[in-house]
């Protein structure tokens, strides 16, 4: 059993109006947001994207950790997480950018270096366009090796269980590392 | 008119507003009887079925039709991976205008299979980890497996940078 995994059970708040609910999560974002904001969280990200690629994570655990944050200022709510993260699509199937089995250049790869963002405009906007894309690609994330493909970046999440949902409140990937 | 951050063009509160429009966007789908039919029956199910279930129905667009989910426009649902090594499962997101991404990039509400918040690190370094494959990740979920039993070196882009020091691999 995955060690964090503790419970199985979820219970709805069968309490609380839908207007309630809301209104409660609507206060738990407030101070995610009130976090986000803060000129020095804003100010870490930006010298974490400034430092070299190679040093980029090593700064990150130095400037973008919640003790770090505090000493410069930043009202942190308890139980806050800081940490990297990676997105992959709204579609089934991951998205794969390693070079495909026969040696052919995955064209997926090309792709994010000729034309920065449209894979994100494709999953946002063309989703059938990017399934068909990922039909004939291989994966070999571990091995990726220029930034352009990694697109991964850090993320804030806080705030516990939300109330009514469950789910937990992330302020995501501000800037890809 | 606000001072804008060094920098930048918009300072925080600009910034705060557009975020409170866009947390009050996920906010009202999650809340959809709908959505929160599907969250319960995927939560209702033993844990290592239910990245199963992510990518069957809560991805799967014919599927959320079927239970009459239809998230608004921008609003998109994805999986991810954290560093940390939470066990998480899906995440509602919007991207914030592109005029914003020189500071937060997107707002989400996540959905993590439960977890006792002792056993996923809040060492820097355990949490800067490159993320693992989210495929992966889920296959290991689904096998009952420790994520932390996975090396380090297997995540994402983790042959572009230097990994971060941990100081203890307890959690």
């Amino acid at each position: 059993m995955d060690k964090k995994v503790i419970s199985t059970v979820i219970e709805q708040d069968d309490e609380a109006t839908s207007e309630e609910v809301k209104a409660r999560l609507r206060d738990e974002t407030q101070s995610i947001i009130d976090a986000l904001t803060a000129p020095a969280y804003v100010a870490a990200l930006r010298a974490v994207k400034a430092a070299p690629v190679e040093k980029r994570l090593l700064e990150a655990t130095k400037r973008l950790t919640p003790e770090a944050l505090r000493r410069e200022g930043v009202n942190l709510p308890e139980g806050m997480r800081i940490s990297s993260r990676y997105f992959e699509s709204d579609l089934p199937k991951p998205l794969e950018l390693g070079d495909l089995p026969d040696g052919r250049p995955n064209p997926l790869i090309k792709l994010s270096v000729s034309n920065p963002g449209l894979l994100d405009d494709l999953r946002a906007n063309n989703p059938a366009a990017l399934a068909a894309l990922l039909s004939d690609s291989h994966t070999n994330l571990g091995n990726v090796t220029e930034l352009p493909m990694v697109r991964f970046g850090g993320c804030h999440c806080g705030g516990g269980t939300l109330p009514g949902i469950g789910g937990t409140a992330c302020g995501g990937a501000g800037y890809y590392l | 008119m606000e001072t804008p951050y060094p920098g930048l063009e918009f300072g925080p509160a600009e910034l705060a507003a557009v975020m409170r429009g866009i947390y009050d966007e996920l906010i009202e789908f999650a809340t959809t009887p709908a959505f929160q039919s599907m969250y319960f029956e995927l939560m209702s199910l033993p844990t290592k079925d239910r990245f199963a279930f992510v990518l069957d129905v809560v991805l799967s667009p014919e599927e959320r039709r079927r239970r009459g989910v239809e998230p608004p426009d921008g609003i998109l649902i994805q999986t991810s991976a954290f560093g940390d090594r939470r066990p998480t499962l899906f995440v509602i997101k919007k991207f914030l205008p592109q005029r914003y991404h020189t500071a937060w990039e997107n707002l989400n509400i996540t959905f993590d299979n439960h977890y006792d918040d002792k056993s996923v690190s809040r060492d820097p370094g355990m949490a800067w980890r490159p993320p693992l494959p989210v495929a992966l990740q889920g296959a290991v979920m689904s096998g009952g497996v420790d994520l932390d039993s996975l090396p380090n070196d297997i995540g994402v882009g983790s042959a572009l940078f230097e990994l971060p020091e941990i100081r203890s691999v307890e959690p």
